[in-house]
């Protein structure tokens, strides 16, 4: 994410809405290498005028209803690639199955951006700083991914390769995120943001307490996100939360090896990944 | 004295417009056929221009012509020429306009400008003031000998020195080396910020084939763009017709010259066609100018008691690679170092130095912002080592109205405001040494102040005039030439207008509704300085004053009563003798007839003018008399640091200003508020970055961050003084820039008075502050991260 050209106008292309997932499929393989999908296009068409990126053809994901659904099927609950960010928020079943995604969602750009703005496009972006992807690797969630040829699982840790690289092939697209249906789930998302909107860390938490598991991402130091659980965490479920707490806050300082950039240095990610980390923890077992 | 108008909280006269959205900027201007333009702008900081190839950019559908510096050979400035249209032989910044493509679409336009290919010859780039500085730094500006300069600047030829000013006051050195004197010795450093108006600059252009030059733009000061477009093309001053719709935000940016003649010059290129142009908020934040960064190396003397005795500094503006208005910022910046203080030996050298950045120009505060940081810092670390309260040690040493003279050798006023009210009110509402327990054990709370003075900075005959109108139906008609820019001046002026005449203020139209045009609007200097509603309302008072002699004149006659003993009030003239005599002003506004159709008198127009009184040039040592008024404020704020992560948060912020008089408090009010989020913004988030080649790395407001509303976290109270100007207009003086200026010096006091951490450049980034006290008082984060894992999360269990 640069913004940093002057363009007003976008570079020609030619646009199609397909009606279902095949449709678009096919469109994809048929223009494999010079296609790309747009869902929200919040990203892709500043890319587009950035002039990063000129696709031939825009394939607008929009019309598409099978992927804005959510659902709760035997694998669990299904997000379309489609549901906005806006959508999360306002889910009570996400609310309450997936609270970190939920919040994580409302900072998703600002109020407007969030209507438009889908979660399979935030977290296809690959930046550092998106907001999704360490809410879903801290569910343990898993992509469902198609191209015309069959369909992939693929677990939502292992999308992003680097800033702005996916493992996604040219020609698939994400079409559902699978959740875990567990009950008493508890989460939270923290973004800490100081003199740019770009975040300088942000932490994911997800508590299962009758499974005893625990999972923490921590994003946007580093070209992909941390993942740490509760036996990385060292953490001990009949210990003193404040001695856990404490004890994973020192993990995650360890462990992490931030980058320095215009945002923020590599020493001072570190610390707030260790000061995040403890606030979400705490704000997770105090209930605060 | 009571007033009808005067002193209401009357909300800006064209917010309904506004707040629906259909209010017309120069943005939403458009004809049909207008033509779009495209800056080509330089990838080098520093090169000569070796070729440029515009072949393949003229083949692109729609373009009709693509125009380079060599077109254009003028040269542009306010204060100094040193700017050129588009780039001519050489490039000075990554940014700098090389060329531009004019097309039937915006499309075609932007396609085109990829296509023009520019073969440079990089020369070494100097993108430091202290690079700039050397004996053998490459010069930026070769011909700088050759620039017209305006009476009382001194560029250096030969150097990269584009004005240097000097102030001397009593023997500093003597003072300093005094015994008892103790010394304060500090560097302090604000960086390149940008004016972020929402509206970015705009013009609309059509050199017409009877040759006069229409343009429509986004700018404050619409007869100094006339003037200096007419003195840079050569052209009579009337054959240019400048018209300035309200701005979307101004802050200094719009003042000067922008680029009306460039594209004016396109226009008359294109065949004479109206040509746009529309920065985009990267061009906006690359290629156009932004403040000037600002390095101040100071030496302070004070005694014991904290008598402020002796002040040396050298400032340091880094102006880019055109000082053409930053020569003023850092002359202005020179001769108003000692503030509010009476400092009796004072010893000031302010140079605008060039290098291979993005260029800068005027900018609210105009150069205050710059040495009260370093002078309102300076105050407080004297006060911490003399153990005198930040309070105490500025009552001992301001000004005294009346008595103390300035550094510049001005007399102060009597009737300049009242220093010590401002700096009382303030300590009353902040209460320095009353601070509370901050929210968390790993928080601090803190408070501070800062005060300041500002005159206008302006020629010794910035003048202004105004007309009055008076129609058929008794409603009035005003004219001035004062730019609309969001700080509600043409509001204060109706109300201005509205209460000299005697009327209801429905009854007043101003400035054909905010749209000023050099062809029907009367002069005045600029917009800018804050002097506003001072200049253009003693203007317009004494045309008020005209017209309503006038009406006097005529009534007199019909009334068959001498003109002295006709007034005229609510509405009416009436004989103050035989009140009973008495007909409403509108049957005067045409001449009065009679029955018969007899007429006496003729329209009623009225006209005033100013210009300042004795005003002079500054001479060699800085002395002079160069200001119209000045005012007097001060900011208080309660913040609290998170020592964990650095991040400030201003819980209450306190504005005192002595504004003579509120003509309409509801602005003045917003003014403060306005001036104070700019304030926060500067202070704890607004930077322009640079790469290692003078590139700006975040012209965006993504990574130039300004204040959004989850950063207003603080509760905002304004307490205004109305000590009276004896010569502004109903005792008012001006206020719009002040209100900024002492926000990021009160915040840094704040922080330096809690932790002891000193914080000399800008902005207070929560990382830069965590650092900070990191290197400076560590064992503050020691303790704040053992009270948040000990007793922090202790909480967590008790739940
Ligand atoms: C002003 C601004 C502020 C922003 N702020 C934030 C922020 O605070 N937090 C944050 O996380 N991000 C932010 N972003 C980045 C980004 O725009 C958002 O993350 C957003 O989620 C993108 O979603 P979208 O639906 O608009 O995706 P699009 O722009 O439509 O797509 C983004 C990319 O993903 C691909 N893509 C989209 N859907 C799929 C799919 N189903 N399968 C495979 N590939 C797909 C597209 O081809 C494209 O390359 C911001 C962007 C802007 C312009």
């Amino acid at each position: 994410m640069s913004f940093t050209t002057p363009y007003f106008t976008l570079p020609k292309f030619v646009y199609f809405k397909p009606k279902n997932i095949e449709e678009a499929l096919g469109m994809l393989k048929q223009h494999k290498g010079r296609a790309k999908v747009m869902a929200g296009g919040i990203m892709l068409v500043n890319l587009m005028k950035e002039r990063q990126i000129f696709p031939e053809y825009v394939i607008d994901l929009k019309n598409i209803d099978e992927l804005k659904k959510i659902n709760v099927t035997e694998n669990g609950i299904e997000i379309g690639s489609m549901v906005t960010a806006i959508e999360l928020q306002n889910s009570k079943l996400i609310k309450e199955k997936c609270p970190a995604l939920a919040k994580a969602a409302s900072f998703m750009g600002d109020r407007t951006l969030q209507h438009t703005v889908t979660i399979g496009g935030n977290i296809s972006v690959g930046m550092p700083s998106t907001d999704g992807l360490p809410a879903l690797m801290s569910m343990d969630s898993v992509l469902e991914v198609r191209s015309s040829e069959g369909k992939r699982f693929l677990p939502s840790s292992e999308l992003v390769l680097g800033i702005g690289r996916t493992s996604l092939k040219e020609d698939e697209i994400i079409t559902k995120i699978i959740v875990p249906n567990d009950e008493k789930v508890m989460g939270t998302y923290l973004k800490f943001i100081n003199a740019s909107e770009v975040a300088i860390a942000t932490v994911a938490v997800t508590v299962h307490h009758e499974k005893k598991k625990l999972a923490l991402s921590v994003g946007a130091i580093a070209p992909r996100p941390y993942y740490f659980d509760n036996s990385s965490l060292q953490w001990n479920w009949e210990g003193s939360v404040a001695e856990n707490i404490k004890r994973a806050s020192d993990v995650v300082y360890k462990a992490v090896q931030p980058m320095s950039d215009a945002v923020a240095s590599a020493e001072y990610r570190k610390e707030m990944s260790k000061i995040l980390t403890a606030r979400a923890l705490k704000e997770v077992f105090g209930g605060a | 004295m009571t007033y009808k108008n005067v002193g209401k909280e009357v909300p800006q006269a064209d917010s309904w417009l506004k707040v629906t959205g259909t209010l017309k900027y120069a943005f939403d201007i458009n004809f049909p056929g207008t033509l779009y333009a495209k800056l080509v702008t330089s990838k080098l900081p520093h090169a000569k221009i070796k070729s440029i190839d515009i072949s393949e950019a003229l083949k692109v559908k729609g373009v009709i012509n693509v125009a380079t510096g060599k077109d254009f050979p003028y040269r542009l400035g306010l204060y100094l020429s040193d700017r050129d249209v588009l780039a001519v032989d050489k490039v000075r910044w990554i940014g700098h306009p090389v060329a531009a493509v004019i097309a039937d679409s915006l499309e075609a336009a932007e396609e085109a400008a990829e296509k023009v290919k520019v073969e440079y010859e990089p020369l070494e780039p100097v993108l430091t003031v202290e690079r700039a500085l050397e004996k053998d730094a490459p010069l930026i500006h070769e011909k700088l000998g050759e620039y017209r300069v305006f009476p009382g600047f001194h560029p250096v030829p030969g150097t990269n020195i584009a004005n240097v000013f000097e102030l001397k006051h009593g023997d500093v050195e003597n003072a300093l080396k005094e015994e008892d004197t103790i010394i304060i010795e500090e560097t302090y450093r604000l960086p390149q910020i940008s004016h972020v108006t929402m509206e970015t600059q705009n013009v609309l252009a059509w050199w017409r084939f009877d040759d006069y030059v229409e343009v429509w733009t986004s700018i404050q000061s619409p007869f100094a763009t006339r003037y200096l477009m007419a003195d840079a093309l050569k052209l009579p001053v009337n054959r240019i017709i400048i018209h300035a719709p309200p701005a979307g935000g101004g802050f200094g940016l719009k003042a000067g010259l922008g680029w009306e003649p460039l594209v004016a010059l396109l226009s008359k290129f294109a065949g004479r066609k109206p040509v746009k142009l529309v920065l985009s908020r990267a061009e906006q934040m690359t290629s156009a100018p932004a403040r000037d960064g600002f390095i101040a190396k100071v030496k302070a003397g004070f005694k014991r008691d904290g008598r402020f005795v002796a002040y040396k500094a050298e400032f340091y503006l880094d102006a880019g690679a055109y000082a053409d208005y930053t020569i003023n910022v850092a002359r202005t910046a020179g001769y108003s170092a000692d503030g509010a203080y009476d400092i009796p030996n004072v010893h000031v050298t302010s140079y605008a130095v060039y290098t291979n950045k993005i260029p800068t120009t005027a900018m609210r505060g105009f150069g205050h912002p710059e040495n009260h940081w370093a002078l309102e810092l300076t105050l407080d670390r004297a006060a911490s080592v003399l153990g005198i309260d930040p309070v105490e040690i500025r009552r001992k040493n301001l000004l005294k109205p009346g008595e103390s003279v300035r550094a510049t050798g001005e007399r102060v006023r009597e009737d300049e405001g009242d220093p010590q009210k401002v700096l009382s009110v303030l300590a009353q509402a902040i209460d320095l040494n009353h601070v509370e327990r901050a929210s968390e054990p790993w928080k601090i709370r803190a408070k501070g102040i800062a005060l300041l003075v500002k005159a206008p900075s302006q020629p010794p005959n910035a003048g202004a005039s105004a007309v009055v109108k008076l129609n058929e139906d008794g409603t009035i008609d005003v004219l001035t030439g004062n730019g609309s820019m969001g700080q509600g001046t043409p509001t204060s002026l109706a109300i201005l207008a509205a209460e000299a005449f005697g009327v209801p203020l429905e009854k007043i139209k101003i400035n054909q509704l905010e749209m000023v045009s050099t062809d029907t609007n009367p002069y005045t200097w600029q917009t800018v300085g804050s002097r506003g509603l001072f200049s253009d309302g003693i203007a317009l008072l004494r045309a008020i004053e005209d017209a309503k002699n006038q009406i006097k004149e005529t009534a007199s006659r019909v009334f068959k009563v001498p003109v002295d003993d006709v007034e005229i009030s609510e509405g009416y003239a009436y004989s103050k003798t035989h009140p009973w005599i008495r007909k409403e002003i509108r049957e005067f506004a045409m001449g009065y007839t009679y029955p018969d159709g007899t007429t006496v008198g003729s329209p009623v127009i009225g006209r005033g003018s100013y210009a300042p009184i004795l005003n002079t040039f500054l001479d060699a040592n800085g002395h002079g008399s160069n200001t119209v008024f000045h005012t007097y404020g001060g900011t208080g704020v309660e913040l609290e640091i998170d020592l964990l992560t650095g991040e400030v948060k201003v819980l209450r912020a306190v504005q005192v200003y002595d504004v003579g008089k509120a003509i309409d408090p509801l602005l003045v009010k917003g003014q403060m508020d306005g001036g104070f989020i700019m304030g926060l913004g500067s202070a704890l988030f607004e930077q322009l970055k640079f790469g290692e080649d003078g590139k700006v790395l975040n012209p965006n407001l993504i990574t130039y961050y300004v204040p959004h509303f989850e950063d207003m976290t603080a509760s905002m109270e304004s307490y205004i003084i109305e000590t009276p100007q004896k010569d502004g207009p109903l005792g008012a003086r001006g206020v719009g820039e002040h209100v900024m200026v002492a926000v990021a010096p009160a915040i840094a006091n704040a922080i330096f008075r809690a932790t002891g951490v000193k914080i000399n450049e800008l902005p207070i980034t929560a990382e830069k502050l965590w650092k900070a006290i990191k290197e400076q008082k560590p064992e503050l984060i020691d303790k704040a991260l053992k009270s948040f894992f000990e007793e922090g999360i202790k909480e967590v269990e008790q739940i």
